[in-house]
């Protein structure tokens, strides 16, 4: 049998970092987000409607792509999905195509129960914020 | 302004069927490759016996019944201006192919902050078992007004 997660409750430090994953957005990475969720919003996929209809500087990224790269990172971290119990933030800074974006966690605190509570995130390379406010809760053997 | 009489206004339930390349496609839309959301023999090797959902797939089985708040012609939203303010996923159990999922849910919330119009879907999604698979909050922000 394959253990997917490899590391233990009891190894894991309040204000530890787990590894961060980056990521350039570029304009293709919307058009396959908008065909695998569904959601076609053209100001994801349609540069002129991003402009002249909703006045955004470019098409922008999909909050909700943002935040699977997010989750990605934690599972990156626990290793077994079934782990992830919670995932919440805010979507704040646009990511338009060029940007590069680092998906960042730290432990905020260890429950009973085996729960370890995150501090997640995402920042552009200049620091600028794009998902904020965000917690991921996870279980640990 | 949105009408604050459509808080507690219901959708569903709404039927997802879970397709195998489906899951596939939308975790390698995520840039997220492993195995275990992708490679059968591999996760036969596992303790779920099959690949499972990446998590955040719930923002396809789990809000489609946002989606029909935001088309709603009732409420009839500002779309142009509409963005996704925040998002909350809380899983239960894991999604694997086949499972037929059931979606209910409501307008949770509507309000303002200054000239940001705010409304706010919560839906819960059962697998075929009647087993609580995931809840999610999804708060969405129309800047300068809410509906047409």
């Amino acid at each position: 049998m394959i253990e997917l997660c490899d590391i233990k409750y009891d190894d894991v430090q309040v204000g530890q970092e787990i590894p961060s994953f980056s990521h350039k957005f570029d304009r293709m990475d919307a058009i396959v987000y908008a065909g695998a969720s569904g959601d076609f919003n053209p100001i994801h996929t349609n540069p002129y409607f991003a402009k002249e209809v909703a006045m955004l500087p470019d098409v922008i990224a999909h909050g909700l792509f943002n935040m699977a790269l997010l989750g990605k990172t934690v599972m990156d971290w626990i290793g077994d999905p079934g782990y992830l119990k919670k995932l919440s933030c805010q979507f704040r800074g646009m990511v338009i195509p060029g940007d590069t974006v680092i998906f960042k966690g730290r432990v905020r605190e260890k429950l009973e129960g085996n729960l370890v509570v995150l501090d997640v995130w995402a920042e552009k390379e200049d620091g600028s914020e794009v998902l904020k406010g965000g917690e991921a809760v996870v279980w640990l053997p | 302004m949105i009408d604050h009489k459509w808080i507690g206004k219901t959708y569903g339930p709404i039927k997802y069927e879970i397709g195998r390349e489906k899951m596939r496609e939308y975790a390698a839309a995520a840039k997220d490759h492993r195995p275990i959301f992708h490679d059968e023999e591999f996760a036969k090797q596992t303790k779920y016996g099959d690949i499972i959902a990446m998590p955040n797939f719930a923002a396809v089985y789990a809000l489609r019944g946002a989606g029909m708040m935001l088309l709603d012609q009732e409420i009839k939203l500002n779309l142009a201006m509409l963005v996704h303010g925040a998002q909350e996923f809380e899983w239960f159990t894991v999604v694997k192919p086949n499972d037929v999922i059931t979606e209910t849910g409501k307008v949770a919330d509507i309000y303002e902050k200054g000239n940001l119009d705010f409304i706010v879907y919560e839906g819960e999604a059962r697998n075929q078992e009647g087993e609580l698979v995931c809840r999610a909050r999804a708060t969405f922000i129309i800047r300068g007004g809410g509906a047409q």
